[in-house]
């Protein structure tokens, strides 16, 4: 099932938490909404899900205008951050209970009970209350109460953020095969970028309760349009430098307060169609920065600040005046803290902000 | 570590002795002939304890153990013994079950639900248990007695619950208030309607909440005096404690109300120890978040 959100605004009291969005997910998609705390997206979900009512605008599921619908009508499942099983319901009843409501014969309900538990390897676990199981049980419980209804759409928030971190990886995975044999479109909520890269078909960074961007976890990472979604998307995040557009003998170049970067004249034209005003911003990613040992040409002289072996890469953090920029190297730089290096820049993927405005204008 | 723990223990039993020494003293007296009560020093045990006081209560004839002659006839005040414990049976009974029936879906409503004027309900609602309750006898007893309602069952059932209910809703507020929203909201998922969710999720959850008001509201319907005494005190609808201050003004056979005194305190002692249960279970509210969290 297709769910579309039209100009959806959501105010509690004086606080704006949904800003006028507009979302198409698909069917059949698996959907994350990515952004920080705070940013609205349980407030998304909870609009779909029917828990909270839009100050205005309009939700469908497919064709149909579910604005005035109560949750209970909405063939939703949601499975919650504190996953909110019913503690004084054995595991049996806590997954049967909405089909119970529903008021589904019992064999079904045994029929099916066994077949999500099946699914999420908790038959052993039928009778035991939630108190009585680890935080991994508890979330595979709270997934079988909500594939067991065969719902329209799932809706998870933060499903992850109660389970061990080593349970989470192999936990991701299972949850998109789950989905994709179930074929059932779901909504996931994170702040977790790597949850959003490796799980969403699609993704929309949500922040300030407006949608930055939407697109595939590729398109956001390689595309940000805005400073925003290019400092949210990638560990360790992007670098920015304040800088602006100079002209020299027709050749144009990005002046920083430290370096200044030539660039092509097709590039000088872009930005002088999209950009506002003179205050621009640039963004590179630290594996698009690569330092030396020896100064190659176009390079800028900085100082080893610190090192981060992570194993297959060393993060290394390098100081130019006063600020700090992150670069990925192979592990094996032999630079040591102190060191006095030089970084270039790839200027093939670098992008440039518009300061005012925030967008990308490169 | 070790000396904390005994002073604790310590001033643990200290309580303890505290608030049955009384009790235990009842108990003592109500077991002895008349003669023992003055006895100085006092005994500790009775010396030779005797059921009759308790058969007198209940209006039996009693016999001395020894010779077999009959010490006391039966009847007497038991009428209004036996009578004040069927009344309080009758009055505190309804009175816990409305209370609860009531307090429990005002309490989640203050609890859960925002609805208009709501601090101004909930100040009113608190602030009619804060006027001392005999600046508000002579109103009541004026309107009871135009209504026809004094030395009545119904008039007891409607006065007490008058100050059990926004008692309990405001101690149930505050437990509706502490359970988790997730867990009310999967069950609007899984396809409850508001109240559903209330009777099937909510309600079982706070189910320790609701068994220590159930407690609250047989406990204070089960002892109010003053009320009793005033509006129903010599009538047929009169409750037990203002029919053992009514022993008072007869010639003050002490063992004799020590025995009424100690079968009044019986059916409150059950109900504590039943629901004892229940609040020891309080993990039940929220294991899900509390443990998980």
């Amino acid at each position: 099932m297709k769910v579309v959100l039209k100009d959806v605004f959501k105010k509690f009291g004086e606080v704006t938490a949904v800003d006028h969005v507009d979302l198409e997910i698909n069917d059949k998609e698996f959907f994350v909404l990515l952004g920080p705390s705070g940013g609205g997206k349980s407030t998304i979900l909870n609009l779909i899900a029917g828990l909270e009512r839009e100050t205005s605008g309009e939700i469908y599921f497919d064709d149909l205008l579910v604005n005035k619908m109560p949750p209970e009508k909405r063939d939703v499942a949601m499975v919650f951050q504190s996953y909110a099983l019913y503690p004084h319901m054995n595991v049996f009843d806590n997954i049967a209970f909405g089909l119970k409501v529903r008021k589904m014969l019992r064999d079904e309900i045994n029929k099916r009970v066994e077949y999500a538990a099946g699914m999420l390897r908790i038959k052993d676990l039928l009778k035991r209350k939630p108190h009585e199981l680890s935080g991994g049980q508890r979330q595979r419980v709270a997934l079988a109460r909500a594939i067991v209804r065969k719902p329209k759409v799932f809706l998870l928030d933060e499903p992850m953020s109660n389970v061990d971190a080593k349970l989470r990886v192999p936990m991701r995975t299972e949850l998109i095969r789950l989905q994709k044999s179930l074929g059932t479109t779901a909504v996931y909520v994170t702040h977790d970028q790597v949850e959003a890269m490796t799980m969403a078909d699609r993704v929309a960074i949500i922040d300030l309760g407006k949608v930055q961007q939407v697109g595939s976890p590729l398109e956001t990472y390689l595309k940000p349009l805005s400073i925003f979604v290019g400092g949210f998307i990638g560990t360790p995040p992007m670098n920015f430098f304040d800088c602006s557009l100079k002209m020299n003998d027709g050749e144009g170049r990005l002046e920083t307060a430290m370096f200044s970067l030539p660039i092509g004249a097709d590039v000088v034209r872009t930005l002088k169609e999209r950009a506002t005003g003179s205050e621009l911003a640039l963004g590179v990613r630290p594996e698009d920065i690569s330092v030396y040992r020896e100064r190659p040409f176009e390079s800028i002289e900085v100082e080893v600040y610190a090192l981060e072996p992570l194993g297959k890469e060393i993060v290394v953090d390098l100081k130019l005046g006063d600020e700090i920029v992150k670069a990925v190297t192979d592990p094996t730089f032999p630079g040591r803290m102190g060191d006095k290096v030089w970084m270039t820049i790839n200027k093939e993927r670098m992008h440039v902000f518009d300061r005012k405005t925030e967008k990308c204008v490169l | 570590m070790e000396r904390r723990k005994g002073a604790l223990l310590v001033l643990a039993i200290i309580s303890v002795i505290w608030s049955l020494l009384p009790i235990y003293w009842l108990l003592n007296m109500s077991f002895m002939f008349p003669a023992e009560i003055f006895a100085v020093p006092a005994h500790l045990f009775p010396q030779d304890p005797t059921p009759n006081n308790y058969l007198r209560a209940f209006g039996y004839p009693t016999y001395d153990p020894k010779t077999g002659a009959e010490l006391t006839r039966g009847g007497g005040h038991s009428v209004y013994i036996t009578g004040g414990l069927l009344n309080s049976f009758m009055i505190a009974v309804p009175v816990t079950l409305l209370t609860i029936a009531l307090a429990s879906p005002a309490g989640y409503a203050f609890g859960r639900i925002g609805f208009a004027h709501k601090n101004k309900l909930l100040f009113l609602l608190i602030g009619s248990r804060s006027l001392p309750p005999v600046s508000i006898l002579v109103p009541y007893f004026l309107i009871y007695f135009m209504l026809g309602l004094v030395g009545t069952h119904l008039g007891m059932i409607l006065i007490y619950l008058s100050i059990t209910v926004p008692l309990i809703t405001w101690v149930l507020m505050g437990f509706f208030a502490t359970l988790p929203v997730e867990t009310e909201r999967a069950a609007r998922i899984d396809g409850c309607t508001r109240f559903q969710a209330f009777l099937k999720v909510v309600l079982p959850m706070a189910r320790p909440g609701i068994a220590s008001c159930t407690m609250l509201a047989f406990l204070i319907s089960w002892n109010e005096f003053m009320f009793a005494w005033i509006l129903a005190g010599g009538s047929p609808a009169q409750t037990i404690p203002p029919a053992l201050a009514s022993m008072f003004y007869q010639w003050a056979e002490i063992e004799l109300m020590s025995a009424a005194n100690t079968i009044a305190i019986i059916p409150p002692i059950i109900i504590a120890m039943i629901f004892q249960k229940y609040i020891t279970q309080l993990r039940i509210v929220d294991p899900v978040t509390v443990v998980g969290a």
